[in-house]
């Protein structure tokens, strides 16, 4: 009896997994593992779908600005090596790392190893992000509508974001709106101007989807934390483009929209321009490494040994170049508060010193400003003496002035003096600040005289080609539509 | 009776046997082609070739070959005898004469016909007619060396037609119609094959088990076969030449013994990753390890364990430890290696790059046996790399600063400005000098009745480090075994497992690299006060090199794994008809680890404090599978051979779930094991399932022990793939042919005891790519502390890829194997050629699409074809002493044939060269006049910078030439002497010197030089190839080290290794009896005793900066009672 019954159990046994593993194709289905998803159901889930996004902020916050591979977070560094800004420390075999490429505005296109390449693939990883968050938050049909349109216009402005910097960097570069990767594959490079109409196009989207006010990680509780962008943050950004495209009218416009909403915004003490939330702030990126303040603190801020390159206890390669401590007026307060010097060996380093918190375990008090108030007074500025509106920009320029104890502005009133004033102002208001002074340097059509002064300083020589970041060689190999800047 | 014999089949049993033709025919066919020289024939003449054959039939034959016609009455062939009869190319006359020989018949020829007629009648002729046969029906009962009985066992009536049967399980056996003076054959797995004269009651026969290699189990997949039987290569390690090795993961005790394997140890740190690769590499990017499959159960391999960040220690080369050390050696009773198609088709798409097949002791019946094993010894670094001494290195520093016109800087140059230059410190004695103390146990019982049997196994396991620090490896197993049958042994159980603890505590940092880069003037490790001395400069900071840190500071940071593993498995089997057995086999494996790491602020410098906060790394991953097998097997002869038929399927499922955490924040270096006193902690987790699924069978066909066929095939499905192709076919079809079976080998080869012509050919594939690599997966944004907003932002990390698929290796072998003078030296030589393709490879993209690589199926060729050598002798055989040698050698040859376009360039360079090769520059020396390397510039002449995108032109192939061992073992009563020399043909990667000759390089790597560097360039005119000292990197043109990347770092790194000398007494019989004892044995045993090499650095196997193997010598007892 026993024997039948175990006879019949193993024969029944066999055939129902053999007939399972020939068509039961379950046996070998496996959802996604619940450590991560898949963007089949990330898309379907309001939280998931903002984690998207906050992963994008995240990204942008957590990466310290190190002599290793670049990123979008260190575009303050790369641009400041790059222009003016700062130098480069001679010793610890600084010069053999990507920072000195950097630094004698000698890219090499090389595979993948430079900071003009890794910079660019960053920017394109980050695209890729919003497109593809563009494409899923369409064509979802489960989200709140109301999380859905916030999340567009967040995906729209970081595109737009993204698509700014890389123009600026690089010229024209290909332009990628979906995210399919046979088609991006094949793509050539993009007139400006019409990457330029894009981001346009994303900025007007934004600031039609996104909120007034500023939202929480669910992207939907208002909140007082400023590190999701906002309407403002998109017209502000908006403001910069149309400045950057000489649509004067335009930026002094959406320059104007954000200075007169007092409500959110005005001009804070020096020393508080950088803290959380202030109310300069448009928007702010939130730390994320435990016990740090911003990244930018930590990797400016020199100890007491001065600046080093050394892996074990981090990098301190650059310090403010002598140009920038030249550039300031007497009695400007920028100087006595945004910047701090160490001595060692005899040898005096300043560093800058917007950022004052770089003690682990300290409490988070700043956060890494990307969009501000004094950047919009100074956008309103210059398009209003670009429009011959001396009075407006006088009264604009005098603003970012009062702030920094200076007296009013004394100089000609004429457009040329008047515009030379304002970059000066940018020069030692936005230092060492996401790439502002190389970027003013380049659409002004200063950058061949600045820089051939600066280059021997610095141990080379200037080259008008060099304005121009290189395409990473690896993109010209696989897409053979990509052609090189000239110089490379 | 004498109708059937005459006529050859009856009527029904024709029908059977035609159908069975019929099923056969490709078998048949095969069988035939092998035959073909055999029977080839001139025309005119006549051959024959025939067993038993009625006489009618040979008259057609001769009819056939030359068209006579026969003529005689039916009723005459009535009383003829069979015919056996083998000629060639002989003419008619001649035939005839030879088949009627004993037949009580005569002819004539008339024309172009044969007239057959009675014989006249003479004495002799009528005795031969009483003496006809008489045939009788036969029983018996074949049993083992301890009695039990055997089933399954094949009995045959030799030279005898259709005359097979097999034991029941009982070990009882029928024959019937068996001639009174014929001789019975018992042939079965694992014994030695006994005849035996026909008798009707043949009571118990007893089989020995097999002493010849040949005879030997070897455990295939889901099987047992031989080696004599096998169609596929397969090499077995038995527990003996295992258990002679003082090593703690069974796999090294397998370097050097297993042809076409080629193994290498990872570093000498107990536990660390060892690679093992069969027959080359098959896979341009993935993992290239064997299937491990510990008693049917798959094993995981380094592929499958969750890595973090706190287990890379072990892995010296940047990889993770190796889960095979958590099995003790002592439990294993065999390791099997399957190589060929025959042998790992039915592995399917796991099977492409070997298949290891690990097989734990089991009881045996008998009264109980207690069997336990002490050893005890200790291990040491075998040599010390030559360096150099304080004043050859100040020496050095000084000339350095002399060459670049600079002088010490006091902030930076501590060794000479702050170091009390006096010292003079020999690291390596100081820091990998030491013994590691080595303790082994082992202790097993065993035994059973005729019906259940069991083993119990326990062993501990202890090994400490060389360096300082209490840092041990300590394990502790247990293993068990039990099988019990129904008393008709129809139905059957076994359920064995093996339970391992390993607690691993080891230094978090590797002192290897520390104690031949630090400079020898370095200041003492501890102050006066007992404190570690950070030998503060100026500032307060410590000048000991960055990179290297104090040594002692680091061992206050604890590296530790505790794992705890377990292997469970459980067969069912029963006989539901004679010959048709339904079984499934269960298998669970559980493997947790836990690692942690900590770095308390007690081993930092303090005046880094406050940027650099103590932390804690806590991981812990485990690892569950399950697989399920259920099998139905069906054995029966069929005409003169045995037909096994194999079906089965697999459900399988792996999980492997983990957590890292970073945990800081800790108030006190006191509470870093306890993750509950972090204030802030960064997990990463993760959770993979990987799901797989089967049908397989196995023909298999034997006939009469000398033609063998084999056919595998199997259909996967893994859920690593893509949901379009999920699903594959492999399959695989081997052929042997025993030609010192035939008749012409038996009668002219006489010296060779044993030939094999075998030949596969089939398909495995390889799926050893990352689990959902085919989904576009987001996963949380890793390496943050504080989650933005407070949630833990996604990121996408893949594109979607639905059609990755496995890749395939198509493997093809040929193999001969010989036994000369009764089997005493044996010789095999096998000869493979794997191709395979369809290559998951990264498919590179231009940045601009978000990604830079996809994983995609590209139709890159890897090719790997090579020769394997084996040779066995017992040289000497006496009564007391008995001397036996085993020599093997393999060569392999890797080349990627073929690439694919929009392959990355770094491949494509490599298409018709090897895979584990790579591009350098071709250093041409040091420039006499500068002192500066230069290297061949793809533009032609010289060139001090090197263009890393067109000068790398140089291939070093890092793939071995040849390798192999050479084992001799000498017996002489009781004691016995066992030597094993390893040997490998392999350029590797070379130390000539450290970083820049000369410069302090504080921060980056210690600036201690070996020896090699003293040939440098000193003055103009030198010719050498060492570049000129500098203390700076700046100052010299070859800033980036670009002769790392050249052919000066490549050198020879063959070696000859005494790799282990055992060498045992056992008590005489007449002593161990006396106190009731089996057997008493002491023994010594020594691993990687002597190196023989020219390897410029360590050691030639672990190359450079790691702990090389170590030696071990121990000395042991072994007790059975």
């Amino acid at each position: 009896m026993l024997a039948q019954s175990i006879n019949r159990f193993f024969t029944l046994f066999l055939i129902a997994l053999l007939l399972g593993g020939v068509s039961c194709k379950k046996l070998v289905e496996v959802p996604a593992p619940v450590t991560s998803l898949s963007s089949d159901n990330v898309y379907t889930n309001d939280a998931t779908a903002a984690a998207v996004l906050t992963g994008i902020y995240t990204q942008l916050s957590m990466r310290s600005p190190t002599n290793g591979a670049a990123s979008i977070n260190s575009i303050s560094l790369a641009a400041g090596l790059s222009a003016d800004e700062l130098t480069l420390f001679a010793g610890s075999g600084n010069f053999n790392t990507p920072l000195a490429q950097l630094y004698l505005n000698k890219l090499t296109p090389g595979l993948s190893t430079t900071q003009g390449g890794v910079m660019w693939d960053d920017f394109y990883s980050k695209i890729y992000i919003c497109n593809i968050a563009l494409e899923r938050l369409a064509a979802s049909k489960t989200l709140t509508p109301s999380i859905k349109q916030q999340l567009t216009g967040e995906a729209k402005f970081l595109r737009a974001f993204f698509y700014c910097y890389l123009v600026n960097f690089y010229g024209d570069v290909p332009l990628t709106t979906t995210s399919n990767y046979g088609v991006n594959a094949a793509l050539g490079r993009t007139d400006k101007a019409k990457v330029y109409q894009q981001v346009i196009a994303d900025l007007k989207d934004a600031q039609n989807l996104l909120t007034d006010g500023y939202v929480a990680a669910d992207a939907k509780t208002t909140t007082m934390e400023r590190v999701r962008p906002n309407k403002w943050a998109a017209t502000a950004l908006l403001a910069r483009v149309y400045l950057y495209t000489g649509d004067w009218s335009d930026a002094e416009a959406q320059a104007t929209a954000v200075i007169s909403n007092s409500s959110l915004f005005g001009l804070v003490a020096l020393n508080n321009v950088f803290l959380k939330n202030n109310n300069e702030a448009i928007w702010q990126l939130q730390p994320v490494n435990t016990g740090w303040n911003t990244e930018d603190a930590r990797f400016f801020i020199l100890p007491a040994t001065g600046p080093t390159n050394n892996s074990a206890t981090g990098s301190y390669p650059v310090y403010l170049s002598s140009q920038v401590l030249s550039s300031f007026e007497a009695g400007d307060q920028r100087r006595a508060n945004w910047i701090d010097s160490v001595t060692f060996s005899s040898n005096t380093y300043y560093y800058p010193y917007k950022y004052k918190s770089a003690t682990y375990g300290a409490p988070v008090t700043e956060y890494t400003m990307v969009l501000r108030l004094g950047e919009q007074y100074l956008i309103r500025a210059e398009a209003e003496a670009e429009n011959n509106d001396s009075g407006d920009a006088i009264a604009d320029l005098n603003m970012i002035r009062a702030r920094a104890g200076l007296a009013t502005y004394a100089g000609g009133t004429d457009r040329t003096t008047l515009l030379a004033a304002i970059m000066h102002e940018r020069q030692v208001e936005l230092f060492t600040e996401w790439g502002h002074r190389w970027l003013d340097l380049k659409r002004t059509g200063n950058i061949g005289a600045v820089m051939t002064t600066v280059a021997p300083a610095k141990g080379t020589s200037w080259n008008r080609d060099w304005a121009l970041y290189p395409l990473p060689l690896y993109d010209i190999t696989q897409d053979p539509k990509l052609v090189q800047n000239p110089g490379y | 009776m004498i109708f059937y014999a005459l006529h050859g089949v009856a009527p029904i049993k024709r029908a059977v046997f035609i159908k069975t033709l019929r099923v056969m025919r490709v078998t048949v066919l095969l069988i035939f082609l092998f035959c073909l020289h055999v029977s080839a024939a001139t025309y005119a003449q006549i051959t024959l070739s025939e067993k038993n054959a009625p006489l009618n039939k040979v008259f057609r034959d001769i009819k056939k070959q030359s068209n006579y016609q026969f003529f005689y009455q039916e009723e005459l062939l009535t009383s003829t005898k069979r015919v056996s009869i083998s000629v060639q190319n002989v003419s008619v006359q001649q035939a005839l004469d030879a088949c009627l020989k004993d037949q009580p018949l005569s002819y004539t020829i008339v024309g172009n016909t044969v007239v057959i007629k009675e014989k006249e009648m003479v004495p002799s002729a009528a005795l031969k007619i009483e003496a006809l046969p008489v045939f009788i029906d036969i029983t018996g009962r074949v049993i083992d060396d301890h009695g039990q009985p055997l089933s399954s066992a094949t009995v045959q009536i030799k030279n005898g037609k259709q005359q097979v049967t097999v034991t029941d399980e009982k070990g009882l056996f029928t024959l019937k119609g068996v001639e009174t003076n014929a001789i019975v054959v018992i042939t079965m797995i694992g014994f030695e094959k006994r005849e035996l004269p026909a008798a009707a009651n043949m009571g118990d026969i007893k089989l020995n088990f097999a002493n010849s290699k040949l005879d030997e189990v070897q455990v295939i997949a889901y099987g047992t076969t031989t080696q004599r039987l096998n169609t596929g290569n397969v090499i077995s390690v038995k527990s003996a030449e295992i258990e002679r090795q003082p090593v703690n993961n069974p796999i090294l005790a397998l370097e050097g013994r297993v042809p076409g394997m080629f193994i290498t140890q990872g570093n000498g740190l107990p536990g660390s990753h060892t690679s093992v690769q069969i027959r080359g590499n098959n896979s341009i990017v993935n993992s290239g390890d064997p299937l491990y499959v510990v008693d049917g159960v798959p094993y995981s391999s380094d592929e499958n364990l969750p890595s973090s960040n706190s287990v890379n220690i072990l892995g010296g080369r940047y990889s993770d430890p190796n889960p095979l050390s958590f099995i003790d050696p002592a439990d294993i009773e065999s390791i099997d290696i399957l190589k060929d198609a025959d042998a790992t088709a039915i592995y399917g798409s796991r099977g492409a790059n070997g298949v290891i097949l690990i097989t734990t002791k089991k009881g045996k019946t008998g009264t109980m046996r207690i069997d336990v094993n002490v050893k005890n010894g200790f291990g040491q670094v075998a040599h010390e790399l030559p360096v150099l001494n304080t004043a050859q290195y100040l020496a050095m520093r000084h000339e350095a600063f002399k060459n670049d016109g600079a002088s010490p800087n006091p902030n930076v140059d501590y060794d000479l400005t702050l170091w009390d230059t006096t010292r003079n410190t020999d690291w390596q004695k100081v820091l990998t000098g030491g013994k590691a103390q080595y303790s082994d146990l082992h202790a097993s019982v065993s035994g059973g009745s005729e019906n259940t049997q069991y083993l119990i196994g326990a062993g501990y396991h202890r090994e400490t480090a060389v360096t300082p620090g209490n840092f041990a490896d300590q394990k502790a197993s247990l293993n068990f075994n039990i099988s019990s049958n129904s008393v008709n042994k129809k139905f059957k159980m076994t359920l064995s497992g093996i339970y391992t603890y390993d607690n691993n505590q080891l230094p978090a940092d590797n002192f290897t690299s520390k104690a031949i880069q630090l400079p020898p003037d370095a200041p003492p490790l501890y102050n006066p006060d007992g404190t570690i001395n950070w030998a503060p400069n100026a500032q307060g900071v410590s000048t000991w090199p960055l990179a290297l840190n104090n040594p002692v500071a680091i061992v206050l940071q604890t590296y530790g794994v505790k794992s705890y593993n377990s292997v469970l498995n459980s067969t069912l089997s029963y006989e539901i008809l004679p010959g048709v057995q339904v079984k499934s086999s269960f298998g669970y494996t559980y493997l947790q680890t836990n690692a942690n790491t900590s770095v308390p602020l007690a081993s930092v410098d303090p005046s880094t404090w406050f940027t650099s906060p103590s932390y804690s790394n806590f991981a812990n991953n485990n690892l569950q599978s399950w697989i399920v097998e259920p099998q139905i097997t069906y054995t029966k002869n069929i005409s003169k051979g045995i037909v096994s038929v194999l079906i089965g399927a697999t459900a399988e499922q792996n999980t492997s779930i983990g957590q890292d955490t970073h945990a800081t924040g800790f108030s006190s270096d006191l509470q870093l094991q306890n993750l509950s006193a972090a204030t802030a902690t960064n997990v990463v987790a993760t959770n993979v399932i990987y799901k797989y699924t089967a049908i397989f069978g196995r023909l298999n066909y034997n006939w009469e022990d000398k033609y063998l066929l084999n056919f595998t095939g199997r259909r996967d499905g893994s859920s690593r793939f893509g949901p379009q192709n999920r699903f594959a076919d492999f399959y695989a079809i081997g052929a042997g042919w025993i030609f010192s079976k035939e008749r012409f080998a038996e009668k002219n080869l006489t010296w060779l005891s044993y030939g094999k012509l075998r030949a596969s050919y089939g398909t495995t594939g390889n799926d050893q790519v990352g689990d959902y690599s085919f989904l576009d997966l987001y996963k949380n944004v890793t390496g943050i502390g504080v989650p933005y907003q407070g949630v833990q932002g996604l990121t996408p990390v893949s594109i979607y890829t639905p059609n990755l698929q496995w890749e395939l290796t198509r493997k093809l072998e040929a193999g001969l194997e010989f036994g000369f003078l009764k089997d005493r030296a044996m010789f095999n030589i096998s000869y493979y050629l794997n191709h395979s393709s369809n290559e998951l490879v990264p498919y590179e993209l231009p940045g601009i699409t978000g990604f830079t690589t996809i994983e995609k199926n590209l139709p890159a060729l890897v090719q790997n074809k090579g020769l394997e050598l084996e040779l066995s002798t017992v040289n000497i055989k006496t009564k007391n002493f008995r001397w036996s040698s085993s020599f093997n050698l393999s060569m392999n040859r890797n080349k990627l044939v073929s690439g694919y376009p929009g392959m990355s360039s770094y491949y494509q360079q490599l298409v018709g060269y090897p895979i584990n090769s790579v591009f350098v520059y071709h250093f041409v020396g040091v420039n006499p006049i500068t002192g500066i390397d230069e290297f061949a510039s793809s533009t032609g002449g010289e060139t001090t910078t090197p263009n890393p995108a067109t000068d790398k032109t140089v291939n070093i192939d890092l793939t071995p030439k040849f390798f192999g061992g050479f084992q001799n073992s000498v017996a002489y009563k009781g004691f016995q002497l066992d030597i094993l020399f390893q040997f490998v043909k392999r350029r590797g990667n070379i130390y000539l010197y450290n970083f820049i000759p000369g410069s302090f390089a504080g921060n980056t790597s210690g600036s201690n030089q070996p020896l090699t560097v003293l040939s440098r360039w000193q003055q103009p005119g030198d010719v050498t190839r060492i570049e000129r000292f500098s203390q700076n990197a700046i100052s010299l043109a070859n800033i980036v080290g670009d002769a790392d990347f050249s052919d000066l770092s490549y050198g020879d790194a063959s070696f000859i290794r005494l790799k282990n000398l055992s060498l045992s007494w056992s008590l005489p019989e007449t002593w161990t009896k006396s106190i009731n004892m089996q057997k008493a044995m002491i023994f010594i045993q020594g691993q990687n005793l002597l190196t023989i090499t020219n390897y410029h650095g360590l050691d030639p196997e672990t190359e450079n900066n790691v702990l090389p193997p170590l030696r071990v010598i121990t000395l042991g007892v072994q007790v059975i009672f």
